[in-house]
């Protein structure tokens, strides 16, 4: 074996005890009459400082939460499963969501009427928005409804 | 390391969290210290490690005990790893890591000296690992600081012997090179 090889194997199977007895006889021989590969040898220097960090806790905590979340879904249909968990939403929250749902509606309605804003023009009755219309023909508004609160 | 039973396994696929627990605190260790060393980052390695253990939960089932488990679990670490390293170089450039460093100066040794020694190789280390290639690293992670033989490394990165032995040699030629410079400077 020339040097090249033998640095290979010094730096490779040599170190990690991956060589059988009879080749690394003839390593140690080669390197007691070889100044070159004894300097290499030299160099390889072994690794210190190197210790193992425990994970923090939370990374277990992290890992059951979603081992538990997982559980919890159905193996099959997720609309099915979506459905389902609305509806025991809604079961247990429903006064706060029926209170929602009527205060976002008072405001829609709100918000609509004061955008629909009714607009005087000469002579007659202009109406904006909402689908409100005026017959200008006739000067009538459109329904019975409508005309009684214009 | 590695001394899980057929039954706490079973137990576990079938979603016993308890004996999930067990697999876990077997191989915590190992994932959360590889994902460190291949992130560089303490925050990256608590995500790697879940996901890596999300995955091993998931796939229990189709683990058909013909394989090592340690080595099974150690392929599926070390790919996560990889990949989120990946994943995480092309988002941003590495950022200093104070938990890391801070948690590496929290572990105790015999003495003062000693301590400031270890210190200094583990963030040489640290330091000259980031510059080798992902992986070169990994190899060299596995074989130096796992102990794990080359066959071993085969079986958890499905490449050829003489492939590990070449990253082997090419990660060692680098840090001794590096090494020797930074002593040069000093």
């Amino acid at each position: 074996m020339n040097c090249k090889k033998i640095q290979e194997l010094l730096i490779t199977d040599y170190l990690d005890g991956e060589l059988d007895q009879v080749l690394c006889n003839r390593i140690q021989q080669h390197i007691s009459g070889c100044i070159h590969c004894r300097q290499f040898e030299e160099r390889i220097v072994p690794f210190h400082g190197i210790r193992h960090i425990e994970p923090p806790t939370r990374v277990w905590e992290n890992i059951c939460e979603k081992i538990t979340t997982e559980q919890m879904l159905p193996q099959g249909n997720w609309f099915e499963y979506l459905l389902e968990r609305l509806r025991e939403f809604l079961l247990i929250h429903r006064q706060p969501v029926f209170a929602t749902v009527t205060v976002f509606t008072i405001m829609v309605i709100a918000l609509m009427s004061i955008q629909g804003q009714i607009k005087t023009d000469t002579g007659g009755i202009v109406v904006e928005d909402f689908g409100l219309w005026i017959d200008e023909e006739n000067g009538a508004i459109g329904t019975a409804i409508e005309e009684y609160f214009l | 390391m590695g001394e899980i039973s057929s039954e706490i396994l079973t137990r576990a696929s079938n979603g016993d969290i308890k004996s999930f627990e067990q697999v876990y605190h077997e191989f915590s260790d190992f994932v959360y210290n590889i994902s460190i060393k291949i992130t560089s980052n303490s925050h990256d390695a608590e995500e790697v490690t879940q996901d890596t253990f999300m995955k091993i939960y998931r796939k229990l089932k189709t683990f058909g005990f013909c394989s090592s488990f340690k080595t099974w679990v150690y392929g599926i670490a070390v790919n996560t790893a990889i990949n989120y390293q990946r994943s995480s170089i092309k988002k941003e450039s590495q950022q200093v890591d104070f938990e890391t460093i801070a948690l590496t100066l929290k572990c105790n040794t015999a003495t003062a000296e000693d301590n400031i020694i270890e210190q200094e190789d583990s963030a040489q280390l640290d330091s000259l690992l980031k510059e080798l290639k992902p992986e070169h690293r990994v190899c060299l992670i596995l074989r130096e600081i796992e102990g794990l033989s080359y066959s071993e490394i085969v079986g958890i990165l499905f490449i050829p012997v003489n492939t590990v032995r070449s990253r082997l040699k090419r990660a060692r030629e680098a840090l001794m090179a590096g090494r020797e410079a930074i002593n040069n400077e000093l």
